[in-house]
């Protein structure tokens, strides 16, 4: 591929997906030096991607699946950290009922599920991630080579268990 | 559903340009460690040669030999530039093969451990530590001297080896594992 069309898919992939690029960011690094490195991580490997961009999936799917294997690279190169990471059904288990009521408390437990979210392992991190996007199974299927059924396990699962801990969070309130 | 997806994380504008100086920049980082590793290799690989030509003993000269041999057979690959091959491939087939990846690096790093046992035999079998015992000018009546002329230089270097092979082992599992979990994932999608 030349040059000019790797800078040119590069152009409109990271203009319409910019911001979505920062979120995933925020989902796999915590520390703000450490995110927008990993940001610039996620942008460099997208602009070299492009230049065996085959067109088969969609430019979103193709930039997210970038984004999630910069990240999911990042947690697994950092070993000590990666061997805390647990999956969906520990974390289930052990998250800590929380408040939605007023704004700032959605707020401070919008941080907590950040906070949890950064305790998940690369593939149910991935999951949540997309979920939280507003993309349907089959895409978050399509991007994580996840078999449908088990996105559509893993989403249920997710949507159960915020509504659980919001819902015993409300009525301890 | 929480608010967690509001715009306040880091913001990055990087033109086509300022991307390719960053690609050629991140090749360049890595250079400093390459010659880095390439500096302490030669140090190595000149003290064994040293030893090599030096010594008049055959079979310590054949143990150094040997073991500057399996330093570069070792380490030699970490020269080589990485790259993070699949990187636009589903994030399951990506981490399957990082996993993979990784444990095929810690079984051939561990199967080449074995390769330094004969020189290290050669070396002992020749006097080396005793020789160098001397050379230090080391009291033939203490107890390190005996040390290092009897079997202990060979036992715990060996042993020392056996602790690393069980390490590498263990981390080659782990990966195992960690590529059966994301596998059995995929297991329905195809």
């Amino acid at each position: 591929m030349d040059r000019d069309r790797q800078d040119a898919l590069y152009v409109e992939a990271s203009g319409a997906n910019a911001a979505a690029m920062r979120r995933v960011a925020r989902g796999y690094e915590a520390n703000a030096d450490r995110q927008r490195d990993l940001l610039q991580e996620m942008h460099l490997e997208l602009w070299l991607s492009f230049r065996s961009f085959d067109g088969r999936c969609s430019l979103r799917t193709w930039v997210y699946r970038i984004a999630h294997n910069v990240g999911a690279s990042h947690i697994v190169r950092a070993r000590r950290m990666s061997s805390r990471l647990v999956d969906l059904e520990t974390l289930d288990a052990g998250l800590p009922a929380v408040d939605g009521a007023t704004q700032v408390e959605q707020r401070v437990s919008a941080a907590m599920v950040l906070e949890l979210i950064h305790r998940l392992k690369p593939l149910d991190r991935q999951v949540i991630l997309l979920y939280m996007e507003g993309e349907s199974a089959g895409a978050i299927a399509e991007v994580t080579g996840v078999s449908p059924v088990n996105v559509a396990t893993k989403i249920h699962r997710i949507k159960r268990m915020l509504r659980e801990k919001y819902q015993e969070g409300g009525e301890n309130a | 559903m929480p608010e967690l997806f509001e715009d306040d994380g880091p913001s990055i504008r990087l033109t086509a340009d300022e991307l390719c100086a960053l690609a050629e920049a991140r090749e360049k980082l890595n250079k400093p460690v390459s010659r880095g590793v390439v500096v302490v290799m030669l140090a190595l690989a000149a003290w064994l040669l040293y030893n090599a030509v030096r010594l008049d003993q055959l079979w310590i000269r054949i143990g150094q030999a040997w073991t500057l041999g399996v330093i570069v057979y070792l380490f030699g690959p970490a020269l080589r530039p990485r790259r993070r091959d699949g990187i636009s491939e589903p994030c399951a087939q990506f981490l399957v093969g990082q996993h993979e990846e990784r444990q095929r690096g810690y079984r051939e790093f561990r199967h080449r451990l074995l390769l330094f046992i004969p020189g290290i035999a050669a070396s002992c079998w020749g006097g080396g530590p005793e020789a160098a015992a001397k050379a230090r000018g080391l009291d033939p009546a203490s107890w390190l001297y005996h040390f290092l002329a009897g079997p202990g230089p060979f036992v715990v270097a060996v042993a020392t080896l056996g602790l690393v092979w069980f390490a590498f082992g263990k981390a080659a599992e782990k990966a195992g594992r960690d590529r059966d979990e994301v596998t059995g994932l995929m297991a329905h999608s195809r």
